[in-house]
């Protein structure tokens, strides 16, 4: 069990934004992309305000009723989930932040789940000329001609 | 954020227009072209020196063409300055994009080059060298062989500048297409092979408004609504693609570009009076080909589910999109408008069919 002071920053290769009580969540290193169902979605918001680990897990437990332990328990699975995806990281610089209201009221407890879309390089691929995703920029001076 | 308003052009884009005015005067008169367009609200004038530079370049913008004596009496907010230098004679400054602006960023052919701090922003390929100046602004630039220019170029021409400047004026680029009836606008979003242009092109055939089959620029207006812009009149068919619209057949043949896998089509040759340079948007659009003979559906989805389809593409094929503000212009706009997945079927008459009723199913302008 971690500590429960333990605090979280987002990673700078990532955008998140929480919409009608859903989380979109873009990794610009990798192009994954996940989405979060509402309660994880909570859990970003409380994230991103710079929330410590037992703050978070006291303020959904409060607000929608359920044990704490519950709660903590499904926080740490989704906090290591996002840990190894590389989308959050330990960082308890700054001053802790204060609960902000939900941007959706929660109707009632799910487990948090993030889910994952790797299929970004292949849609685009279909898009030609495929910007941004060329292996090999072409270089001034080069005499090959664009393929 | 647009660059604050300097009184006079940097050293590296003075060099570039006064470089430009000499090809400009070289140039036969009969061969300089001008176009006055209408860009995200904003007048554009744009110059090319050379005939088979303009005859490249022109037609994908030519739909956005303000009538003559609009022209004349609308002041320009940008200044698009281009020449052949194998036709014109007229060396450019610098050959390297790096000799002037720090590049690095690749972006499709070539390379991008960015000074923040003096307002500039350059992109350079094979075939032409072009440099925004965020400020004034203007874009100035040369292509040194016509010949050169690959088929993005041609079908989208001045990207991916023209998407800084529309940034600038707060108008988000997204990967996505746009038709409209009657003023309102069907927003078809999903990354590439969902369904996006045969979508736009079967609405375009059955007599809507088109505005673009891939990229649009996304307003937030002062009224709360949100309005699109159009880019570019082409679009991309694959072999198989084009088969399943076969009213553009001939068109391809006549009048396609072909890559190995793609044909590039200007659709303003085929249905010159059906685009329009904007329009509100009243619905957004997630096309899935589904293959069911029963033919189109629109089925209802959450305004979150909407944007995992758009956003991912649109920021991660745009380079210079910076993450957030796209990521917060779509998901403000997804809440305000009806949210419908798009399941295709095999007879894509149905899709206007479709989109119809959903106009009719939601009244008046939402």
């Amino acid at each position: 069990m971690r500590d429960d002071s333990l605090r979280f920053s987002i990673g700078e290769e990532v955008t998140g934004k929480v919409i009608d009580g859903e989380g979109v969540i873009i990794d610009l290193a990798t192009g994954i992309y996940y989405s979060l169902n509402s309660v994880g979605s909570r859990f970003w918001e409380l994230l991103e305000a710079g929330l410590p680990l037992g703050r978070m897990a006291e303020t959904v437990a409060g607000e929608l009723d359920v044990p704490e332990e519950t709660v903590r328990r499904d926080l740490e699975d989704l906090i290591d989930t996002m840990e190894n995806a590389g989308l959050i990281e330990a960082a308890n610089t700054g001053e802790p932040g204060t609960v902000p209201a939900p941007s959706t009221p929660l109707s009632g407890y799910d487990p948090p789940k993030l889910t994952a879309y790797h299929d970004m390089a292949d849609l685009l691929a279909l898009d030609p000329p495929i910007p941004g995703l060329m292996p090999d920029a072409w270089k001034p001076g080069s005499t090959d001609k664009p393929k | 954020m647009r660059p604050a308003i300097r009184a006079q052009s940097s050293p590296v884009i003075w060099e570039l227009r006064r470089a430009f005015a000499m090809a400009w005067r070289r140039t036969p008169t009969d061969q300089r072209h001008e176009l006055t367009i209408e860009l995200g609200g904003t007048t554009a004038r744009v110059a090319v020196a050379g005939d088979r530079l303009a005859s490249r370049l022109l037609p994908a913008l030519a739909h956005l063409k303000i009538p003559d004596t609009a022209a004349r009496s609308s002041t320009a907010g940008l200044t698009v300055e281009l020449w052949d230098r194998s036709a014109t004679g007229v060396d450019p400054p610098f050959d390297d994009l790096a000799e002037v602006l720090p590049t690095g960023r690749s972006f499709g052919f070539g390379l991008l080059g960015e000074a923040p701090g003096e307002g500039l922003v350059g992109y350079q390929t094979p075939a032409a060298c072009t440099i925004l100046d965020r400020a004034l602004p203007a874009m100035v630039g040369w292509v040194s062989d016509v010949e050169c220019l690959s088929p993005f170029e041609i079908g989208k021409p001045l990207q991916p500048l023209l998407f800084a400047f529309f940034l600038d004026r707060d108008i988000v680029p997204v990967h996505a297409a746009l038709v409209a009836r009657e003023g309102r606008g069907f927003l078809l979003g999903g990354p590439g092979g969902s369904g996006k242009s045969t979508c736009a092109l079967s609405c375009l055939h059955a007599g809507f408004d088109f505005l673009g089959d891939d990229y649009i620029g996304l307003e937030h207006t002062a009224d709360g609504f949100f309005r699109g812009h159009s880019f570019y009149s082409t679009s991309w068919l694959e072999p198989g693609h084009a088969r399943r619209l076969p009213w553009l057949l001939s068109h391809i043949e006549s009048m396609g570009i072909a890559t190995d896998e793609k044909h590039l089509v200007h659709l303003h040759a085929i249905a010159p009076g059906r685009f329009v340079a904007s329009a509100k948007i009243d619905f957004l659009l997630l096309p899935v080909f589904r293959g069911q003979e029963a033919g189109t559906a629109a089925r209802p989805v959450r305004p979150a589910e909407a944007v995992l389809r758009l956003a991912p593409s649109s920021i991660l094929q745009l380079p210079l999109n910076a993450p957030e503000p796209t990521l917060d212009r779509l998901a403000a706009l997804a809440p305000t408008v009806p949210c419908y997945a798009l399941e295709l079927g095999t007879d894509l008459s149905g899709i206007p069919h479709c989109l119809g009723g959903l106009l009719a199913r939601h009244g008046e302008a939402s």
